[in-house]
């Protein structure tokens, strides 16, 4: 077929594009960008960390391999002909190097990009941070190298929300809303309380977080600041409130209300708390979660008798909720991808266990993406290559994470069980 | 019953309008329009714009073929009508020439035959490399195409590669940049002889297309 293919592409020559030659690609394989990356000058302890954590935000994307450090050729000067050519016999595509510049409150990064096929520099640039933060500047390193390598916005620098549950000896629960880099590390307390923290969510602009909190002894939404800690509840009516979702303007939260018998979408407009119902349904209509462009809300709903995900235009008068899940008799807690261009899902398989799953919109297929037990609450982040989610492992919750070009990682667990992430957008 | 009366009124309105339409392509109302309109064929005078010479041999017979049909199936063409007047001059001549454009198109068309074969031996060389170093990206939507330009010197290294056509995802672009990057030269190049190189190789575009 493949030869008749480019058969057909030959004859047509004259008539397609420019009357050049012009041949058909019809098969591939996966394999990542392969990357050098030689420790940095500096402080060598200092330096090895930084290439500890670049190596690994990297890695994580699914789209790089970087070379052993054993096998590093020890070379400072790279521009001559030669030296190009010993990384192409170690069959690297781009090598990087760099350099930590202390100033007297601050430590700078310079560094470079070779790209070895072409033998020559792409990039040349500086990062600049303060010393008690060297995890954020290589994050910021590693965005840089990732974005100039494959055009696309890393998300290395972006933050995580999740609840995190610990058990006293009495076997008491007490919960926590924790804050924590993209890749886990660095973990900060947002709220502490003994009862229970669920679905938290980002505003558009990373400053504020929503979410459910059950002190009151009902579901309730909570607002708070970030970093003033300043917080409040967002409606004061005597029903039980959950599943917030900012709108991509920072202006709305979509919610759940349970005020008329059973739980419906609500809108929540921000400036004067004005409550507007987006369905009217007998049965469950629950987990919105907004469109990039705002112009539409995805939920989850009971009313065809079994879980499904429906769609809602914000644009029209009256909007109609349409099904957009077909497969299955569980599909739930759906998130658009950045462009738009698919959707991220629980889905329950044949087999009667819970994954993640994504279906591009001009598909009719799924596409399943996990194959753990209880794979739940995907989130996803905001260049739409990498979800982290929920797992269970020997009962315990925990999260992992994938890139759709194919790398698998779990967060390192905390004390206890960790649940409910929520990928922040690109901060800064 | 109205609507019918009005509908018959319609279809006899568009009947006329039509039927006019019909008779001006056909040049009933053109008084200039000489009787010997269907004499001289229309396909021997665009033939005279193709004469097998060096740069177009290839597109020579296609060319002619894709203008004869409309020409035939209608020959009261307005511009042909409006080229009569130099049809009518050199008719004798344009029979003269395209007798002996035929020769020669069938001759080229022997010789086309054989430089496809040698450009599809070549092509499917190229094609073959370049798929052997693509990795195409996972979980991507189906029915992505991107299109490159490359550009090659003779020694088959290639020197220049342009997205001319994204597919709208960036990881899927970036794997056939990848794979043109890695395959970097293409080793058979010196055996492709240079007139076919200079014409064919030097530039060629690629579609990268798994569907």
């Amino acid at each position: 077929m493949k030869k008749h293919l480019a058969l057909v592409a030959l004859l047509l020559v004259p008539t397609l594009s420019y009357g050049e030659l012009f041949l058909e690609i019809t098969k591939g394989s996966e394999d990542p960008y392969k990357v050098a990356m030689i420790l940095f000058e500096g402080k060598t302890k200092v330096s090895k960390q930084l290439n500890n954590i670049m190596r690994n935000d990297l890695i994580r994307t699914g789209e790089f391999s970087i070379l052993d450090e054993e096998l590093l050729l020890p070379v400072k000067i790279i521009d001559d002909e030669l030296v190009f050519s010993d990384w192409k016999l170690l069959g690297m595509d781009y090598l990087v190097t760099g350099k930590i510049v202390n100033a007297n409150n601050s430590i700078d990064i310079n560094y470079e990009i070779y790209d070895i096929h072409k033998k020559r520099k792409v990039r040349s640039s500086k990062v600049f941070g303060i010393p008690n933060q060297i995890r954020q500047l290589a994050h910021y390193t590693s965005d840089g190298i990732y974005e100039s390598i494959t055009g696309i916005k890393g998300i290395a620098a972006t933050k995580l929300l999740y609840v995190n549950e610990t058990k006293d000896s009495k076997l008491i629960s007490s919960y926590k809303l924790m804050l924590a880099d993209s890749d886990g590390a660095n973990e900060k307390i947002l709220l502490s309380s003994s009862e229970p923290i669920i679905s938290p969510s980002w505003s558009p602009d990373g400053k504020r977080v929503a979410y459910v909190s059950f002190e009151t002894g009902i579901a309730k939404v909570f607002i708070q600041e970030i970093a003033s800690g300043k917080r409040e509840a967002v409606v004061s009516k005597d029903t039980q409130i959950s599943s917030p979702s900012w709108s991509p303007d920072g202006k709305y939260l979509s919610l759940t209300l349970y005020q008329d018998g059973n739980a419906e979408i609500y809108i929540l407009r921000l400036r004067d708390r004005t409550l507007t119902r987006m369905t009217n349904q007998f049965s469950i209509d629950t987990e919105s979660s907004w469109s990039p462009k705002g112009n539409k809300i995805l939920f989850t709903s009971g009313r065809s008798g079994s879980p499904q995900i429906y769609e809602l235009d914000l644009r029209k008068l009256n909007p109609k909720a349409k099904r957009i899940s077909f497969e299955g008799t569980y599909n739930a807690k759906a998130s658009y991808l950045p462009k738009e261009e698919g959707i991220i899902f629980v889905h329950r398989s044949d087999d009667g266990l819970f994954h993640i799953a994504l279906k591009y919109k001009k598909e009719n297929f799924i596409r399943v993406l996990t194959e753990a037990k209880m794979d739940e609450s995907p989130s996803v982040a905001p260049n739409g290559n990498m979800v982290i989610y929920g797992i269970k492992e020997e009962n315990l919750s925990m999260l992992a994470g994938f890139s759709l070009s194919g790398a698998k990682f779990k967060l390192p667990a905390s004390n206890g069980e960790v649940r409910e992430p929520a990928w922040s957008n690109f901060l800064r | 019953m109205i609507t019918n009366h009005r509908y018959l009124q319609a279809s006899l309105f568009s009947f006329c309008i039509h039927a006019a339409l019909f008779l001006y392509i056909y040049g009933t109302f053109d008084p200039t329009t000489p009787q010997t309109l269907m004499i001289s064929k229309p396909l021997q005078i665009e033939l005279k714009f193709d004469l097998p010479s060096q740069d177009v041999k290839k597109q020579a017979p296609i060319a002619a073929k894709v203008i004869a049909t409309p020409a035939e199936q209608t020959p009261q063409n307005i511009v042909y009508s409006k080229a009569t007047v130099a049809i009518q001059t050199q008719q004798n001549n344009a029979l003269i020439e395209s007798s002996i454009a035929n020769l020669l198109s069938e001759e080229s068309e022997i010789e086309i035959d054989k430089e496809k074969q040698e450009i599809s031996i070549y092509a499917q060389k190229i094609i073959s490399t370049i798929e052997s170093a693509w990795m195409k990206p996972r979980n991507i939507p189906e029915d992505l195409v991107a299109n490159l330009r490359l550009k090659i010197r003779s020694s088959g290294k290639i020197i220049g590669a342009e997205l001319i056509k994204s597919s709208g995802n960036i990881r899927f672009d970036n794997s056939a940049l990848q794979a043109v990057r890695r395959v970097e030269t293409f080793s058979f190049f010196n055996s492709i002889p240079k007139n076919l190189y200079e014409r064919e190789f030097q530039i060629i575009a690629i579609s990268f297309n798994p569907s």
